[in-house]
């Protein structure tokens, strides 16, 4: 039983991350219809900019997640004025420019900065209560990942623009004739997009570790959620980050060590086998 | 004159390919002469297993598509022939079949999930199968030696005096396999009807579908070969480095294939080699670190994507066409084919009305039984009792979102049938898209549906050998003739006009010499001479070959002068049958259809 609470309580902080990881992927998706492969190597390169951030300049996590989130906005809108705008429509295309972007990243990344996994210091404090720990570090990093979530959902269902780039999902061109630049919005939201894919990267590079490696693991994580709540939709998003953070911390909880990551990828190939759309995706819902 | 000799463009490519092939063969057969130390005898052995594994992979992107696991696979084969040789101490030759049909097999249950998955959406499920692969065999500590994997594995045994410990005689066996794998995917691809059917199936997967291919058995049969060649080079690479271990199938090496076969013409029978050997020999060359080379991948799919979306092989052969002068394909000279004669056309339209003479019985060619469509709680059609009559033209009309088209995808099997019976010859059947077609029923799309890389003659001469009904090169004759495509015969779809577009889905849809036609607003977006010169040839062709007709359209005045029949179709239910003068006189059919407006 305390080994069942606690695993629930590790799953409920790990679904409060993998929701944050996997959140601009969501968006992006949901408003363009592009799977970004190269999301990965952005939240890798994001990692990369909280890592220098702290240890070379001392900065606080606050400035770090301006700067992680500037430069991967930056990126964000270069890849879709370059490429994704391009491509639009051609999903082949759109898959293989994110994958050469990725795999330029992450070369990139080991000549510059080694290969070698690096940490974050953090704090070792624990809250405990009826028996359970819960590391400072994950508890906060959850409880921040919730709230830019629910930051994002707000801004996207409660604002403006919000509503203008839900237009622009849901049909282009009627948003085009109704005089809204739809080339800007796009560029907009794949900046969101990417720039929050560094804010994770922040807030979750000091509870995971940092590689150029760890691009694929991001990237198949985001998938993940995803695909398993459904593509583009935010609250699909978070049930999916959740149900993947309990499924993830039962089965290390209860199975043998090298068998724990299996139980992730098979409900994720039993889900594209059998519901596709996700849990709570329909083909054309939007954010 | 026989008409295969006016097909000239596929034969000018097949040559330019059996040429390249052998140019190719000569180089590579060299290669250990120049290339001869013994660490450029590895790179050239890495690069032929890599060309296997590649060319392996261009049989499913070939057939629509893009798997993340072909690394998988040829992990497969290694460990399976690295366990049984060395645990069970078997000799490679025994292993190796086996290791290539267990990743042929797993291949097929990874192909089952392609039924339903397309685009990214596969390339994901790829990935994640990659990633559990790697999961098991590191979990597997016992029999696969875990993250260390396994050592020692033992070169295969010689035979003919041969010494496989030597690189270089190593080398010529891994390229002996090489060819027999670019033989098989020669097969996949232009050489077989097999293999054209896949090639337009990863095209057009709806027109293939309607035009005969049997989509899944193709599709299957296209992942067993594909992840068995994979299986069988990653034996061969495995064996020659003697060891293999999770990393030799992390997903990035799957991506690393993709690039050679995308990169090095997909849709070319020596694209995928090329790829490989330029991606493996390149890097390795420059003596460039990991790292080096993830970045000259990298930078390769970009400019990949970018510069030459057909790949670098196509590129080069239109680069050497304008350097040699000689016209690209698909405007070539195609006077013969002005010479085809009207005896065929006649003869073609002799045959077929024979073949309309021995169904003279009244038993309706298809009939609906309270037939009804649903799709989850939307139900479409409402229990419909419906037939046509044979022999003449029937029209199909009814407001928009009637179930018109619906209606059309139940008889030929893309919808189904919920409730109630289709009966064909007054015999139930349940309809599947390939099926239909050998039945003797096709159709066209409301959009003009045409292979828009295929040329006009090339489509049509497809569509009469996918259908397994017709001569191709007979049905071709009539058919350039029929429709007036003569001029555009070399022309691919994507250059074809609107009404050419039509004209060319319904010679297709005619290949197959269809008892029964279906036509779906065939007349939609023509102008006023169009629609009259189109009206007139459907009406001919029901003439000239006694078939029956069942149209969807929009255009009342040609309906009401075309059709024999209409049936009036309003919210999925029945409203009129009869001739278009009792029809029009309907009143339900005036309000429900023509409005009170």
């Amino acid at each position: 039983m305390q080994l069942f609470l606690q695993q629930a309580v590790n799953g409920l902080m790990l679904g409060g991350m993998f929701t944050l990881m996997s959140i601009g992927l969501s968006l992006m998706f949901g408003v363009m219809r592009v799977a970004n492969f190269a999301y990965g190597a952005l939240y890798m390169l994001g990692g990369y900019a909280a890592f220098w951030a702290s240890n070379l300049l001392g900065v606080p996590n606050s400035i770090a997640i301006v700067v992680a989130f500037a430069a991967a906005f930056l990126m964000g809108v270069v890849m879709e004025q370059v490429g994704f705008s391009r491509f639009r429509g051609n999903e082949e295309a759109t898959l293989i420019f994110g994958l050469g972007v990725a795999l330029i990243a992450r070369g990139g990344a080991v000549l510059a900065w080694g290969s070698q996994t690096r940490f974050i210091p953090v704090s070792f404090d624990t809250f405990r209560f009826g028996g359970m720990v819960l590391p400072a570090s994950r508890f906060w990093a959850a409880v921040a990942s919730l709230l830019i979530v629910g930051l994002v959902y707000l801004v996207v269902n409660r604002t403006r623009w919000g509503r203008i780039i839900r237009a622009v999902a849901d049909n282009p061109e009627r948003a085009a004739l109704a005089g809204f630049n739809t080339k800007f919005q796009y560029l907009l939201t794949a900046g969101l997009a990417t720039g929050l894919a560094g804010v994770a990267a922040v807030m979750l590079v000091p509870v995971f570790s940092l590689s150029p490696a760890v691009d694929d693991s991001a990237l198949y994580t985001a998938m993940t959620v995803v695909i398993l709540g459904g593509l583009g939709s935010i609250p699909g998003c978070v049930v999916g980050g959740f149900l993947l953070g309990i499924i993830t911390a039962f089965s290390y909880g209860y199975l043998p060590s090298p068998i724990a990551p299996a139980v992730p990828l098979l409900l994720l190939i039993v889900t594209l086998a059998l519901k596709p759309e996700g849990l709570f995706g329909s083909k054309d819902r939007v954010v | 004159m026989s008409t295969r000799e006016t097909i000239q463009p596929q034969q000018r490519t097949a040559n330019y390919e059996r040429i390249g092939l052998l140019v190719l063969a000569a180089v590579l057969a060299v290669a250990p002469l120049v290339l001869s130390n013994a660490y450029q005898l590895n790179v050239l052995v890495l690069m032929a297993v890599n060309a296997i594994l590649a060319t392996g992979l261009a049989i499913v992107v070939r057939a629509g598509r893009l798997s993340l696991a072909q690394a998988s696979f040829g992990g497969i084969g290694g460990y399976t022939t690295g366990i049984l040789t060395t645990t069970l101490g078997m000799p490679f030759w025994l292993a190796l079949p086996a290791g290539g049909l267990l990743a042929a097999a797993i291949g097929v249950l990874l192909g089952l999930t392609s039924l339903r998955l397309r685009g990214f959406y596969f390339a994901i499920a790829t990935f994640t199968f990659s990633q559990l692969a790697i999961v098991i065999l590191r979990a597997w500590t016992s029999v696969t030696g875990g993250m260390s994997g396994m050592f020692g594995l033992p070169f295969p045994t010689g035979f003919l005096g041969l010494d496989f410990s030597d690189p270089r005689q190593y080398y010529y066996l891994v390229l002996v396999v090489l060819f027999l794998a670019v033989a098989i995917y020669h097969a996949c691809s232009r050489g077989t009807a097999f293999g054209r059917g896949l090639a337009v199936l990863g095209e057009d997967e709806v027109l293939a579908s309607s035009l005969g291919v049997p989509a899944t058995r193709y599709r299957l049969l296209a992942f067993a070969l594909s992840s068995g060649i994979g299986g069988i080079g990653g034996s061969f690479g495995a064996h020659f480095i003697q060891g293999v271990s999770p990393s030799d199938i992390a997903p990035i090496v799957s991506v690393f294939v993709v690039v050679m076969v995308l990169a090095g013409g997909a849709k070319t029978l020596v694209g995928p080699l090329i790829g490989a050997i330029i991606l493996t020999l390149v890097p390795e060359l420059l003596r460039a670190s990991a790292q080096w080379s993830m970045v000259f991948y990298g930078v390769f799919l970009l400019l990949y994507v970018y510069l030459f979306p057909d790949g670098l092989l196509p590129l080069a052969k239109s680069a050497f066409r304008r350097a040699v002068g000689d016209p690209p394909s698909g405007t070539a000279s195609h006077r013969e084919l002005a010479l085809v004669d009207a005896a065929t056309a006649r003869a073609e339209a002799a045959r077929q009305n024979q073949a309309e003479g021995q169904g003279a019985d009244s038993t309706p060619i298809i009939a609906l039984e309270n037939a009804s469509c649903a799709f989850g709680a939307l139900k479409v059609l409402h229990g419909l009792d419906w037939s046509v009559r044979r022999g003449c033209i029937n029209g199909l009309i009814g407001p928009n979102g009637a179930g018109k088209t619906t209606f059309f995808n139940v008889l030929t099997g893309v919808a189904p049938v919920t409730e109630g019976t289709v009966r064909w010859h007054g015999a139930p059947v349940v309809p599947v898209p390939g099926e239909m077609v050998r039945r003797g029923m096709s159709r066209t799309f409301q959009h003009a549906r045409v292979f828009e890389d295929q040329t006009v003659a090339d489509s049509i001469l497809l569509a009469a050998e996918l259908s397994r009904r017709a001569v191709p090169e007979t049905h071709l004759g009539w058919a350039l003739s029929f429709f007036n495509l003569t001029d555009v015969a070399f022309s691919r779809g994507r250059d074809l006009t609107h009404y050419q577009r039509r004209l060319t889905s319904i010679a297709m849809a005619m290949a197959s010499s269809p008892e029964l036609l279906l036509l779906d607003e065939p007349l939609a977006g023509l102008d006023d001479t169009e629609t009259r010169e189109l009206s007139r040839k459907i009406a001919g062709l029901q003439q000239e070959t006694g078939n029956t007709i069942l149209l969807i359209e929009h255009k009342l005045s040609e309906v009401m002068e075309l059709c024999d029949t209409l049936t009036v179709l309003d919210h999925g239910v029945i409203i009129a049958t009869g001739t278009p003068d009792e029809v029009s006189r309907n009143s339900t059919v005036i309000e429900a259809y023509l409005g009170n407006e």
